[in-house]
């Protein structure tokens, strides 16, 4: 059997290729240096080979990678082995394409590959052949549901070859933890495995460490971990008393301040400040003095955070209230996040804001940006159904180039115009007729909406009309994969946010098929999106739901003008007048306004990818120093090995206390001291370097560059706050008196943080600060040409044009003469 | 750190840096002396010789600007300074336009912006193109050896082609040397005057009918050294004005009570008044001279460079300008606004107050700073009347040529620190050297 790999691009994607190899973007789509491997793994055949047989065989492998035989030359034949055990275990024959995958995954590039063609499979082969060699790999999900479905899928598979598989979830206890990272494989989501990373920096006993090194990570949904949610560093904080304003105080007054009058939000809702008038208006409210006295400033930080909780953070959109809890909604994944809060006392301001008890402020311990940490890994590849159309920064980032892998099967799926109405209530009507319309004929449809709000107001309107239907959101991820499962049957209607929007593999008729048929004639599952979304990508991930493997399937968005996209950037200004008329009430068919959705995400995805950039560029001076402290901390921990001046000015006391105490014991309680003062150093240093962002931008006034600035001021606060953590270590030791019981030690001075737990942090970053004028200030260039053109070049070129002509006449007149 | 230089060339990616830039800048230099086709290099010598003025006016400034170019007739004779207008125009445009200017601030329209600029540079330039080809039909047609209109249409493709690759080559250098890459070109352009300088130097020493003194010498050595160190104690001389932002709090402490400052330089314009002012001047003393109106050309004459009526007006003209630009680059209502959005205050001051405070700081700061740039600007006029200094030499030790070198020099420089900062904490990273022993 010999199945051709299909080479099916549009003309628009060619062009789109074209225009990337102009710029030296690598996205490769002549698959010839891949195909031949293809072949290779099709000569070997497995088919006859008993259970028996295909255990020699792997034995024979693991034998011959562990002599050292180059895996490039035995890949052929483990990924046919892999793909014969997947066809027995699983009863899935790999296609082509998932070996081509494979072996792209392999040679470390990022595979593009639709929906519904078997990604999971194909991380299977390079996976197998990685851990084979005996390097670790973390293959990473979307999501802790995807985690946990791949290992108990996949388990036997690797287990058949002799590997042991790990799952690590948000629930994981830390016990388990250590396990599933001493595994060959473990399936994990990026942000559980940057967390864990985290809190292994905070580690002060060696047997708390649970991860083994970071070596080889296979990326599943590349785009979104690498692109969508590397816009926030991961940050883990540890609990710590409040800022002293009690929370509930301020939102007390938080009704009397008017929006526009007291206070502006910026465009982007980023930010939010108050305005002179607001700040009297504090002042007469709490009774504190201006927010130009020192000594009141805290009561104004209190009153900035509130207001971000009050008018940026929505129930049911950004958060739920569960348990007498907040529970922070991903912004990307629709889902709960564990063990996030919000920053800088929003979290505080935001349970008073719903009556809940207040728990404790946080610190920040410590931070690293998913870009970082992705660096770390010594082999990183992805894959994702939406890679190409951000190629270039994936290149950019983490150096993976982009392969296109075709479809085993030609999409089938029709993508439908967007719909575009004047309100949102016409647009929830047009809504509510469609879903209707496929329901009676007993089609699947699957709706996408953007926040939990939105699903459960559609699904109560659809139970009023009489259209019984499923919500699948954050307040019941439990029951996500029965939903699933059923959203492809005959006649559901399946209502979702976000959480459906990626990852999840809905197959006609459920997993037995059942009516497959009917719904293939009735034009396969219908996905309808209430809106457009941050980028198109996240609009191609939802329509990617349907049509799968090459079944039909149709995709629409409805969309408003009242939509938060055409909001968030006033682009309702460049909507043609007619249609904003009060009289106005139709759907509108202008390819203006349709332009207008595309332009609204291009603004909003080079909005991201500058805060991205913004964030690597700052970041990377702290990604050193983080290394630096790793390596002391380490050194420490495991290896006993300490700074030279701690060693110095500690060796008499270490003698004796090896005397009293043992030498392990000795050596514990020296690195618990030295481990505790470097992160309490760091951990001030990390909330410095947050402050100095904040006001960093200042410097473009005297024309320096902020980054520049920030490098140098970080760079020696480093130096010097690491220098002094080590002397505060000294000082402590030296302080530590030997009685007759053992030793006296004030437990205070070495305790750390009593829990952690992960924050959410945005929008700190001094982006988009302009002042152009200042540009060229030190060559003075600008007025140099400003005066040149305007002034002289029109004046000289009439002057020396009349001169040359009074000449020819000049020469004329001597000449008649 | 045992020498800095050494340093520079260990750390890889600055090495790669480093060399990059330099090959461009050696690229733009071997370009500067590319003469336009059709044109006689010996004739426009002669001429240049002759009248011992280049082009004289506004010209002289030009030929500062573009590296010598200028004087050259070179393919780069109008130096990227099409683009830099181009960027104005732009930047004008987006005032008069509120639908350009909404663009702009779309984070996309930024980049969009640029690509426009770079569009519209190749109109711009060709008008400059054809200005200047003009110009030297006009002033030097002997040397032309092909028909006028061939000269003028060569002319302006190989000037504007000239424009458009600096102008990539700028980008290239800002993008992967060090710098600024306009800068940097403007930079190696003063640069590359200082071995004719030294000639000329030597020459004006050994020529016995000359009135230079060689004593002179080296008490304006002396001086050179002196007007340098203040160069850069000026330009790094700032006005800390400490502001608050109530946005962060972190436990008890509110953060960004000591660390956040707006810096207000003592010259906050750079040299821009100086090129603005000699322009001003110069410009108008040509016309008067050109028009055959006596009691204008008389006057013209009391206005020459090493008069003290031109050197009095060109201080107080900098000084104006200083007080001018600066209103229009740091406008206290646009600092103000900036600071309240993000939260900020100034301690101490009202916040409504904001505006009138950094104002009265403001007008405060340029008085000495714009006595300063004036002074430093008339220097070479003094040392080149008092001392007889060739006016070539004396250009390099003050006015613009030094303030743009300092200025160059300091920003390269400080971006190079940076490079340096990093390196250190890789060097600390690197097995070995975190000092470390077991107990």
């Amino acid at each position: 059997m010999k199945q051709k790999i299909h080479n099916t691009y549009g003309l628009r994607d060619n062009f789109r290729f074209l225009v990337n190899r102009l710029k030296g973007i690598p996205v490769e789509t002549n698959l010839g240096r891949y195909t031949p491997v293809v072949d290779k793994i099709r000569q070997h055949s497995f088919r006859k080979l008993s259970h028996s047989g295909l255990r020699e065989k792997a034995q024979e492998i693991r034998k011959r990678l562990a002599s050292g035989e180059n895996p490039d030359n035995l890949l052929p034949v483990t990924y046919a082995l892999v793909g014969e055990l997947c066809a027995r275990i699983l009863g899935q024959r790999p296609y082509n394409v998932q070996y081509l995958a494979g072996v792209v995954l392999y040679r470390g590039r990022l595979a593009q590959m639709n929906t519904g063609e078997g990604k999971t499979l194909a991380i299977v082969f390079p996976a197998c052949l990685q851990a084979l060699q005996g390097k670790k790999v973390h293959v990473m999900t979307a999501n802790d549901y995807l985690a946990g479905r791949d290992t108990g899928f996949l388990g036997k598979v690797f287990g058949f070859l002799g590997l042991t598989t790990g799952c690590v979830q948000e629930s994981t206890p830390d016990t388990e933890k250590k396990s599933a990272y001493k595994a060959d494989i473990t399936y994990l989501t990026a942000k559980q495995a940057g967390f864990d990373f985290l809190r292994d920096q905070l580690a002060y006993n060696r047997k708390d460490l649970v991860q083994e090194g970071l070596q080889t990570a296979i990326i599943d949904e590349a785009d979104f971990i690498m692109i969508d949610e590397a816009r926030i560093p991961m940050v883990i904080a540890g609990a710590m008393q409040g800022s002293g304003v009690d929370p509930y105080a301020i939102n007390n007054i938080i009704p009397f301040l008017q929006p526009e009058r007291d206070f502006i939000t910026d465009k982007n809702r980023r930010k939010i400040s108050l305005t002179v008038s607001g700040q009297k208006m504090v002042q007469k409210l709490m009774g504190c003095g201006g927010i130009h006295e020192t000594r009141s400033l805290h009561y104004y930080v209190a009153v900035h955070v509130a207001l971000h909780a009050h008018h940026l953070l929505e129930r049911d959109r950004d958060y739920i209230v569960r348990r007498g809890r907040i529970e922070l909604v991903d912004e990307f994944t629709g889902r709960i996040a564990d063990k996030r809060r919000w920053p800088y006392g929003i979290q505080a301001a935001l349970e008073a804001k719903e009556s809940l008890t207040l728990r404790p402020e946080g610190r920040i311990y410590g931070s690293i940006t998913i870009q970082h940490f992705l660096g770390l890994y010594r082999k990183i590849a992805g894959l994702t159904a939406t890679a190409v159309q951000s190629a270039a920064e994936f290149h950019r980032f983490y150096g993976l180039g982009t392969v296109i892998i075709p479809p085993n099967m030609p999409v089938r799926r029709m993508d439908a115009p967007d719909r575009i109405f004047k309100t949102k209530m016409e647009k929830m009507k047009a809504i509510m007729e469609e879903i209707e319309k496929s329901h009676t004929t007993g089609r699947p449809v699957l709706v996408g909406t953007v926040s939990v709000r939105e699903s459960t107001e559609l699904a109560k309107a659809l139970t009023g009309k009489g259209i019984p239907c499923q919500v699948l959101n954050a307040r019941n991820d439990n029951e996500e994969a029965a939903i699933i499962a059923r959203a492809g049957m005959l006649s559901t209607v399946t209502i979702s946010t976000n959480m459906a929007g990626r990852g999840t593999d809905i197959k006609l008729g459920g997993e037995k098929g059942t009516g497959r048929e009917k719904i293939l004639s009735l034009g396969g599952l219908y996905v309808i999106g209430t809106n457009r979304h941050e980028s198109e990508r996240i609009d191609n991930q939802l329509r990617g739901r349907a049509g799968r493997q090459g079944d039909p399937g149709e995709s629409r968005f409805f969309i408003s003008l009242e939509d938060p996209l055409f909001k968030r950037f006033g682009l309702t200004e460049f909507i043609p007048e007619k249609y904003l008329k009060p009289g106005f009430n139709e759907e509108i068919h202008d390819i203006k306004v349709k332009r207008e959705v595309i332009r609204a995400q291009d603004i909003i995805e080079s909005q991201n990818l500058e805060i991205r950039t913004t964030l690597v560029k700052y970041s990377s001076l702290l990604e050193k120093q983080r290394q630096c402290i790793q390596i002391i901390r380490l050194n420490a921990l495991i290896n006993g090995i300490f700074p030279e001046s701690l060693v110095d000015a500690c060796r008499k006391k270490y003698k004796k206390l090896q005397c009293v105490l043992s030498k392990e014991k000795a050596d514990t309680l020296f690195s618990r001291i030295l481990l505790v003062y470097i992160d309490r150093f760091w951990s001030g240093h990390l909330a410095s370097a947050d402050d100095l962002q904040e006001g960093i931008h200042l410097h473009r006034y005297s024309g320096d560059e902020p980054l520049q600035k920030f490098i140098k001021e970080m760079a020696s606060a480093f130096e010097s706050g690491l220098d002094k953590a080590v002397l505060a270590a000294c000082k402590t030791i030296k302080d530590i008196r030997i009685t007759n019981t053992g030793i006296d030690l004030d437990d205070k001075a070495i305790s750390g943080p009593s829990s952690t737990w992960t924050y959410l942090v945005n929008d700190n970053l001094p982006v988009s600060f302009k002042i152009t004028w200042n540009a060229f200030r030190n060559t003075g260039y600008m007025m140099m040409a400003l005066i040149f053109t305007v002034l002289v070049s029109p004046v000289l070129a009439v002057y020396y044009l009349v001169k040359r002509l009074q000449k020819r006449k000049r020469i004329i007149g001597t000449l008649k003469n | 750190m045992a020498n800095p230089i050494i340093d520079i060339f260990k750390v890889k990616e600055l090495r790669k840096r480093i060399i990059f830039t330099l090959i461009c800048l050696l690229v733009f230099r071997l370009g500067a002396y590319l003469p336009l086709p059709g044109i006689d290099r010996n004739t426009i010598v002669n001429y240049l010789t002759q009248s011992s003025q280049g082009f004289g006016g506004i010209f002289n400034f030009l030929d500062l600007i573009v590296g010598g170019a200028f004087n050259n007739v070179s393919i780069f004779m109008l130096g990227i300074m099409p683009y830099i207008t181009t960027s104005i125009i732009i930047n004008l445009l987006t005032i008069i336009f509120p639908k350009l200017k909404k663009m702009y601030e779309e984070e996309g329209g930024k980049k969009k912006m640029q690509r426009y600029t770079r569009y519209l540079t190749v109109p711009v330039t060709m008008i400059q193109a054809f200005t200047t080809v003009q110009m030297l039909l006009g002033q030097i047609p002997q040397a032309i050896r092909i028909s006028n209109v061939s000269f003028i249409i060569i002319g302006m493709i190989t000037v504007t082609t000239g424009t458009c690759f600096l102008m990539w080559l700028g980008e290239q250098i800002t993008q992967r040397g060090i710098g600024n890459g306009i800068s940097l070109l403007i930079f190696a352009g003063i640069v590359a005057r200082i071995p004719s300088a030294i000639i000329t130097l030597v020459q004006t020493i050994r020529d016995p009918n000359s009135q230079f003194n060689p004593v002179f010498l080296i008490i304006t050595m002396c001086l050179f050294v002196v007007i340098v160190a203040l160069v850069i104690y000026e330009q790094q001389g700032q006005r800390k004005i400490p502001v608050y932002y109530a946005k962060r709090v972190i436990g008890r402490k509110v953060y960004g009570s000591q660390n956040h400052y707006l810096p207000f330089k003592i010259n906050p314009s750079g040299v821009i008044p100086v090129i603005f002012a000699s322009a001003i001047l110069t410009f108008p003393i040509q016309i008067m001279q050109g028009l055959n109106i006596p009691w204008l050309a008389g006057l013209a004459n009391q206005l020459t460079w090493d008069g003290p009526v031109y050197n009095v007006l060109y201080g107080l003209f900098i000084i104006g300008f200083s007080y001018f630009y600066t209103q229009v680059t740091l406008n206290p209502q646009d600092i103000s606004k900036n600071i309240r959005e993000n939260g900020g205050s100034i301690p101490g001051i009202r916040s409504e107050k904001m505006e009138e405070y950094l104002s009265k700081i403001l007008n405060r700061i340029i008085l000495p700073g714009s006595l300063f740039l004036a002074f430093i600007a008339i220097i070479p006029n003094i040392i080149s009347v008092v001392f007889h200094f060739p006016r070539s030499v004396a250009a390099l030790m003050g006015g613009t040529s030094l303030l743009i070198l300092v200025g160059v020099d300091l920003d390269t420089m400080s971006q190079i620190e940076g490079y340096l900062r990093m390196h250190h904490h890789e060097g600390i990273l690197k097995k070995g050297k975190i000092k470390g022993r077991n107990l």
